[in-house]
């Protein structure tokens, strides 16, 4: 199985099996508060298997206007603690596993709720025995989506794995999870960045978006005095008027000291850049590294 | 920048020369660069391969004189004047007190084509009036098809004769001529379209030649054609009357599509040629960035409306006019 699609996490649906890779807590934070709302809003089951004290996630979940006790209290959202979860077997068995999540769907369903939706943290396994198992896990919990309205979500810490361990574990998941967009028209999306802060351009931009996306993207980058930082990589288009509108959001930045950075342009869309002239402009960045 | 020089000619001057034979050919080019180099004008010769060493055996390699071969300067029209612009910029910046520039532009006589070069040769007198320099647009009088001599004649306000002679030109028509030469159809304009689209947006029009022409071309060349129909629609749709009509042909080895809407097309002389960056979200700026692609971008007047017509991939065969 391989792994290429982006799906904003608001947009999973029952059977979809995703994979979160993150660099930083809000990112986590951002992409579980909306995919556990989402859940609880549509009176499904949400099972959170914690990588360390489940007092944490509540916390965030709180921190986030998200109140957890009622649902806490009714079943419809119960957090655990790793030894409840990935740990309550031990060495790890993905079998066992299975057999667990098989056995929680059917209660779920009993109960009446709409859907299982579940969710986990994989570094609970780190280093622990049978952790070796883990990608064999993930492959079989395919058979769990597969026979009823069951959807999970994988964390992957990229402070925990290994880029190499990460890349397995996104090409064994049917798509890998972005934070839901931040600014969205017909033919765009932009999600949030958080290393390093900025934003990520999903789509085309051209001239019938620009007026209304250089008004978004300039009031977003009002807030902060740091560099602007966009990463293009999944920008399949841009015409000279969008390239124009970002020329004018960098002679904006530079009125307040920071510069615009755009990361992994593709050479399709650097060419109106090269030709306008833009890639010489001493506020506009225009770097090669993709940050995730 | 310095607009005096010291002969007493000031801004540009332009000059085009029809030569018969080697010996005038000689008689015209070879006193143009030796005044050049004795005035400490540099000199910039933008020959092929084989006139570039006819000019060396009679020329050598005097200090000043540049030889540009190759053709890459007049890649397309707009991209010669922003090059050539460049260089007169660069040049004087360095202390020159004038540029003298000559090369023979493309057309059907020397294996070219000559669309946009007609406006190129009209405009060069708007673009670069401010500027020290001097060009010299020479043109084989055996191969110049009558309709080339004829517009360039219109379009140049000096001419040097075979014997050397510099002369005002009576047929220079100034900056109120008609540049525009009839535009050859392409042979697959007689085919039936493979997509055609009433008054589609920017996108669709991109998302339609995508689909038609992906394989056809490759996926660069591809990608500047998705520029230029996104620019040629806007513009249609800023600028146009409509209904605009997007027409997209597609051989295994090309692919041609045009932009009509029912207007008049661009009254402006210099537009698609240089950048007219004054104005808000681009406009003014598409036209001229299609043009400096590496695609056949050719403007179309007809009584029926004006059309953007942009061609990549294998060279058709020639269409008798």
């Amino acid at each position: 199985m391989t792994c290429n699609l982006q799906q904003p996490v608001g947009r999973m649906q029952a059977g979809d099996h995703g994979c979160l890779s993150f660099d930083t807590d809000a990112e986590q934070r951002e992409v579980l508060t909306s995919y556990i709302h989402t859940g609880l809003d549509r009176h499904e089951q949400v099972m959170y298997f914690a990588a360390g004290d489940p007092t944490t996630v509540l916390d965030f979940l709180r921190d986030s206007s998200l109140e957890p006790d009622s649902f806490l209290a009714s079943g419809q959202f119960q957090v655990m603690a790793p030894e409840e979860g990935f740990l309550a077997c031990t060495p790890f068995d993905p079998d066992i596993m299975i057999g667990r999540l098989r056995r929680v769907a059917v209660r779920a369903f009993d109960a009446g709720y709409q859907a299982l939706r579940l969710t986990g943290e994989e570094s609970a396994l780190r280093g622990r025995p049978g952790s070796e198992r883990l990608l064999e896990y993930e492959q079989k919990t395919a058979e769990v989506f597969a026979e009823g309205p069951v959807l999970g979500l994988c964390q992957y810490d990229r402070r925990v794995f290994s880029p190499a361990e990460i890349s397995a574990a996104e090409s064994g998941h049917t798509t890998t999870v972005v934070p839901d967009p931040v600014y969205q028209d017909a033919r765009l999306f932009i999600t949030r960045m958080f290393s390093p802060p900025g934003y990520r351009m999903v789509g085309e931009l051209d001239i019938a978006q620009v007026a209304a996306w250089l008004r978004w993207i300039s009031h977003a980058a009002a807030g902060t005095d740091t560099d602007l930082h966009l990463n293009l990589a999944g920008l399949r288009f841009i015409d000279v008027a969008g390239a124009r509108m970002l020329a004018l959001l960098s002679d904006r930045l530079a009125l307040r000291g920071s510069r615009l950075v755009l990361h992994d342009l593709e050479p399709a869309q650097c060419i109106v850049f090269h030709l306008a002239g833009w890639d010489r402009l001493p506020n506009l960045v225009m770097a090669e590294e993709v940050p995730v | 920048m310095r607009t005096e020089v010291a002969d007493g000619s000031a801004g540009y001057f332009h000059e085009a020369g029809f030569y018969a034979s080697d010996a005038e050919f000689h008689a015209m080019i070879v006193p143009f660069v030796e005044e050049g180099v004795a005035g400490g004008e540099p000199v910039v010769l933008c020959y092929d391969e084989r006139k570039s060493e006819q000019l060396r055996s009679w020329l050598g390699e005097p200090p000043g004189v540049t030889y540009a071969a190759g053709n890459g300067l007049y890649a397309t029209p707009a991209r010669a004047i922003a090059a050539f612009q460049g260089l007169i910029e660069r040049t004087v910046a360095a202390g020159a007190p004038r540029v003298r520039l000559t090369g023979g532009v493309p057309h059907p006589g020397n294996g070219g084509c000559f669309e946009g070069w007609d406006r190129y040769e009209f405009a060069l007198n708007t673009v670069w009036a401010r500027f020290p320099a001097r060009s010299l647009c020479m043109y084989d009088a055996a191969t110049v098809p009558d309709g080339v001599r004829d517009l360039v004649e219109r379009a140049h306000p000096h001419i040097l004769t075979g014997a050397g002679e510099h002369r005002t030109n009576n047929h220079y028509e100034g900056l109120a001529a008609n540049p525009h030469l009839p535009v050859p159809a392409d042979p697959l304009e007689a085919s039936a379209p493979t997509a055609e689209l009433s008054d589609p947006s920017a996108a669709e029009a991109r998302h339609v030649l995508e689909r038609t022409g992906r394989g056809r071309v490759s996926d660069r060349v591809l990608d500047e054609l998705l520029i230029g129909i996104s620019e040629g629609v806007t513009n249609a749709r800023l600028h146009g009357v409509p209904p605009i009509l997007v027409t997209i042909w597609a051989a295994h080895d090309r692919v041609v599509a045009t932009v009509k809407d029912q207007g008049d097309g661009p009254t402006d002389l210099l537009a698609g040629l240089v950048p007219t960056s004054k104005t808000m979200f681009g406009t003014g700026l598409g036209l001229w960035v299609t043009h400096l692609l590496d695609i056949d971008a050719a403007l179309v007047f007809a009584k029926d409306g004006f059309s953007l017509r942009l061609r990549a991939g294998a060279t058709p065969a020639p269409v008798s006019q």
